[in-house]
């Protein structure tokens, strides 16, 4: 084949401009840090990389949500404590008040006692987070329990949160849940002296009737009604206990008893069940930690340059173009006509 | 023979060294000339003169000065050319387009969708925090705005292509007729000779030639005058001396279309610059920007359902999020109208629509799948219902006429967030004035995990996701395929020079051998002249 000075001259210019043209790609990657600069440097990469993005993303979603899940039940959970320890509290004066053995004033103190751990749980159970009432469901800006009448005004709205994929996790209690509980049956509990009590669910709230049975405890036709009173949340128990304390009614504490207890399982209950709750969030936030550390390896692994190679390959090349210009000059240089004088 | 005849020799042989260093000076000259072919003299013995029973010569003519050609491999260097021409511009195009959808840098669609469904999410976890609900109407607008910068870059670079093939018409309007010109100069120069006389012409002819192939594919046909037809899209663009220019008319679409003697050639013509240009611009309006416009009126048409169920914080129920998508209408008909209004979104296919029309009847078909989902007797005025749009045409119609109606072409340039009231967003399903209510928010969040149908079985992401694969893909095959046919070309280019190009050692000894029978010839001359003196002293 014949060669030509334009041959040797384009093959040259050719060769500078593809080591140029690597040189700056190599140092686009180093700048950038980046293997992949443009989807089509790695197509099937680019998409990887993509995928990985979005699931670290939404990992990070997710760890929010279960964040403010998290503060929204631990506060319940330490209201829920409080609504606890103001139950024992009252159930201690109940047994001291019915032991027959109080003086009226010292009922009396007991009476202004149980009148304040009822407004003590009122208060808790109007309590906020932020501007949040946490337990009027939906209705986040109404108070669940009025002061004055103690009807619940929430609704039964339960506020889910996305904690995975597909997963959703209630953030609240309702006031209905943390401050009533339900009779699923009658329940009737006899008394030593020939009185027993019948428990019973009337529509939302609890009825209780206090009976005597006159003697003849297999027939309950003769049977007088003694007392009757219901309630439909913790703090119109309380009432009915401070209002039993006061009058003497020594049958009345003794009934309020087994409410007192069912109503402090109730609490504990949900205490645990929220407890179990924040240890699932707990599990589900060091299993994203995990998964985001992994992707995030991924993602690294698919679209960062290895530095190392980069440099080594851009010197690499940054010598090959020496070279290549040191041999073109040369080359470039010389012809025929400078020996020909 | 006579001294004299000596004489003649040694001119003979002073002219031919002459011509020779003409040539010789002539190609060092043209080293860098693109398009030149080197030049060789061809010496022949003078006929000779017999001399009683001998004969005697007569010094050294020049039969012809050759131009160093290769006729196969100019036509092939003229189909690559056309193939590289085309790759070029198809490459160069779709890194452009690419970039538009790099997501490789946290500025794309694909983070302003994460950061619009994010938002959503906040809302759900405080369903009645403004603040968190104005950060939400915030990243909508941004990803409306990160949307239509997009479009706005992909109808720019198919703006640029447009006055681009333009350009390049006039370019190759302008050869065509420097060719017609050339072949008119060769015809006259080389008439009655029956040989290629016309060298240097010849070499600016085939020099234009092949840039004409680097910008549209052409066929060439040489007569036996010496003159070339130039073909292209099975229409003489060059015949002779004349020139039917190549012209630009603007079909229905809005794109451009090409003309030779107002026969639309078009079709004919798939590689070269303008090939490239052609395809590549359909290549952009098929996929790319049909992909952006469908995933931004798929956002828009889910959404808004969702939207519409559910309830504000001041009570408003019933309203869309985004701005309601609208139809387009393509109306080619001689003088019947259209109108098109959607009445159910959530039966919408997000599909286009071809409207057409025999004797009687009319017929709806999807343009993309082809299948016809309407039909009946035409009447005008008479509304047509089909996958949720209504369509009214009204007048007469012909066989001829032809209605398109889509939601894609104005999805990205009439889309806006058409909440302005943090309260109206409807993150409440239930009930009216519920702060707490977050089911609805929940289930627009959702929504990025969900699979629709409109985007052929996958999410938001995953769609955008295959799109950008696409497009990397294509990208990546025209840059392969630029390299490929660039190495063509200069192999190509290379078997050329080793023909026709010009070495300038080769050409420093031709100097240095000329230069020396140049001397010798002389030489000839004085020799003879001493001996005339030499006689005439006698």
């Amino acid at each position: 084949m014949r060669i030509t000075s334009f041959m040797i001259f384009d093959q040259l210019k050719r060769s500078i401009e593809r080591n140029l043209g690597r040189v700056s790609e190599l140092n686009g990657s180093l700048s950038s840090g980046k293997r992949i600069g443009k989807p089509s440097d790695d197509v099937i990469g680019m998409m990887r990389a993509m995928d990985y993005r979005l699931s670290i993303d939404s990992n990070d979603r997710f760890k929010r949500n279960i964040d403010e899940a998290k503060a929204h039940l631990g506060f319940t959970e330490g209201v829920l404590s409080s609504v606890s320890e103001a139950l024992i509290r009252a159930k201690e004066l109940a047994l001291t008040g019915s032991s027959g053995t109080q003086d009226s004033e010292s009922r009396m103190a007991i009476a202004k006692e149980i009148s304040d751990l009822r407004d003590h749980l009122i208060s808790l159970a109007n309590s906020k987070l932020r501007e949040r009432y946490v337990f009027s469901g939906f209705k986040t800006d109404t108070q669940p329990f009025n002061p004055n009448t103690l009807a619940y005004q929430g609704d039964s709205g339960m506020i889910n949160v996305m904690i995975d994929k597909g997963t959703l996790i209630p953030i609240n209690v309702l006031g209905t849940d943390a401050f009533r509980y339900v009779l699923t049956a009658d329940d009737t509990v006899s008394l030593d002296n020939g009185k027993y009590i019948v428990y019973s669910q009337a529509g939302a709230s609890i009825q209780v009737e206090i009976y005597d049975s006159n003697g003849t405890p297999s027939d309950p036709s003769d049977d007088t009604l003694l007392e009757s009173f219901g309630f439909s949340n913790f703090m119109e128990m309380l009432d009915h206990l401070g209002s039993a304390l006061e009058g003497d009614d020594s049958l009345k504490v003794q009934a309020l008893l087994k409410p007192l207890d069912l109503a402090l399982g109730q609490v504990t209950n949900l205490n645990s069940e929220i407890g179990a709750r924040l240890s699932r969030l707990d599990d589900q936030t060091s299993r994203l930690e995990k998964s985001t550390v992994d992707f995030k390896t991924l993602l690294s692994g698919t679209e960062d340059a290895d530095i190392v190679e980069v440099v080594s390959e851009l010197s690499k090349t940054q010598t090959a173009l020496q070279a290549l210009r040191q041999s073109s000059a040369e080359f470039l240089s010389q012809s025929l006509f400078d020996f020909l004088r | 023979m006579s001294l004299l005849g000596l004489f003649n020799i040694g001119k003979s042989a002073i002219f031919a060294s002459q011509t020779a260093l003409s040539v010789t000076g002539h190609n060092i000259a043209n080293v860098n000339t693109p398009g030149y072919s080197r030049k060789e003299v061809i010496l022949d013995i003078a006929i000779p003169v017999s001399i009683g029973r001998n004969f005697l010569g007569r010094g050294v003519s020049v039969s012809d000065i050759r131009r160093n050609y290769d006729r196969f491999i100019q036509s092939q260097l003229l189909i690559q050319s056309q193939n590289y021409g085309r790759s070029l511009a198809m490459e160069r195009v779709l890194s452009q387009i690419e970039q538009v959808f790099n997501e490789t840098d946290d500025l794309g669609i694909e983070t302003g969708l994460r950061d619009f469904f994010g938002a959503w999410n906040d809302v759900v976890t405080n369903p009645e925090s403004i603040p968190q609900r104005t950060v939400l109407l915030e990243k909508a607008r941004s990803l409306v705005n990160t949307i239509k910068g997009m479009e706005s870059r992909i109808t720019d670079t198919i703006r640029h292509i447009n006055e681009e093939t333009n350009d390049t018409v006039k370019r190759i309007n302008t050869i065509a007729s420097d060719v017609a010109r050339l072949n008119d100069s060769i015809v006259r120069i080389e008439a009655g000779q029956g040989r290629e006389k016309a060298t240097d012409l010849r070499d600016e002819r085939d020099r234009l030639l092949g840039e004409l192939s680097n910008l549209v594919d052409i066929s060439t046909i040489e007569d036996k005058n010496g003159a070339v037809t130039v073909i292209v899209g099975m229409r003489n663009l060059v015949s002779g001396g004349v020139t039917n220019p190549l012209s630009t008319r603007r079909n229905e679409n809005g794109d451009l279309d090409l003309y030779i003697d107002n026969v639309n050639v078009t079709t004919g013509i798939k590689s070269g610059t303008l090939g490239g240009l052609l395809s590549v611009r359909d290549y952009i309006e098929s996929n790319p920007l049909h992909d952006l416009r469908k995933l931004a009126a798929s956002l828009n048409k889910e959404v808004n359902i969702l939207h519409r169920q559910g309830y504000g914080l001041d009570a408003s129920t019933g309203n869309d999020f985004f701005n309601l998508l609208s139809l387009s209408t393509g109306d080619f008909s001689s003088g019947a109208d259209i109108t098109a209004t959607i009445v159910d979104p959530s039966t919408l296919t997000l599909d286009e629509y071809v409207i057409t029309f025999d004797a009687t009847n009319y017929y709806v078909r999807n343009k993309e799948t082809g299948a016809l989902v309407a039909s009946g007797a035409y009447s005008s005025g008479s509304p047509i219902e089909f996958d949720g749009i209504r369509v009214v045409v009204t007048g007469a119609v012909t066989t001829q006429d032809r209605f398109t109606v889509s939601p894609l072409t104005g999805a990205i340039s009439n889309l806006g967030v058409a909440i302005i009231d943090p309260k109206g967003i409807a993150a409440a399903s239930s009930e009216t004035g519920l702060p707490g209510d977050n089911t609805n928010a929940l289930r627009v969040f959702q929504l990025s995990e969900d699979v629709l149908s409109d985007l052929g079985g996958t999410t938001f992401s995953g769609y955008l996701r295959e799109t950008v694969s696409r497009i990397g893909t294509m990208s990546g095959a025209a840059s392969d395929s630029l390299r490929f046919e660039d190495n063509l070309l200069q192999e190509m280019k290379n078997r050329r020079e080793a023909v026709s190009g010009v070495s300038l050692d080769e050409e420093a000894m031709n100097l240095v051998r000329f230069q020396r029978a140049f001397e010798a010839g002389a030489r000839i001359i004085k020799v003879t002249d001493e001996l005339l003196q030499t006689v005439l002293e006698l």
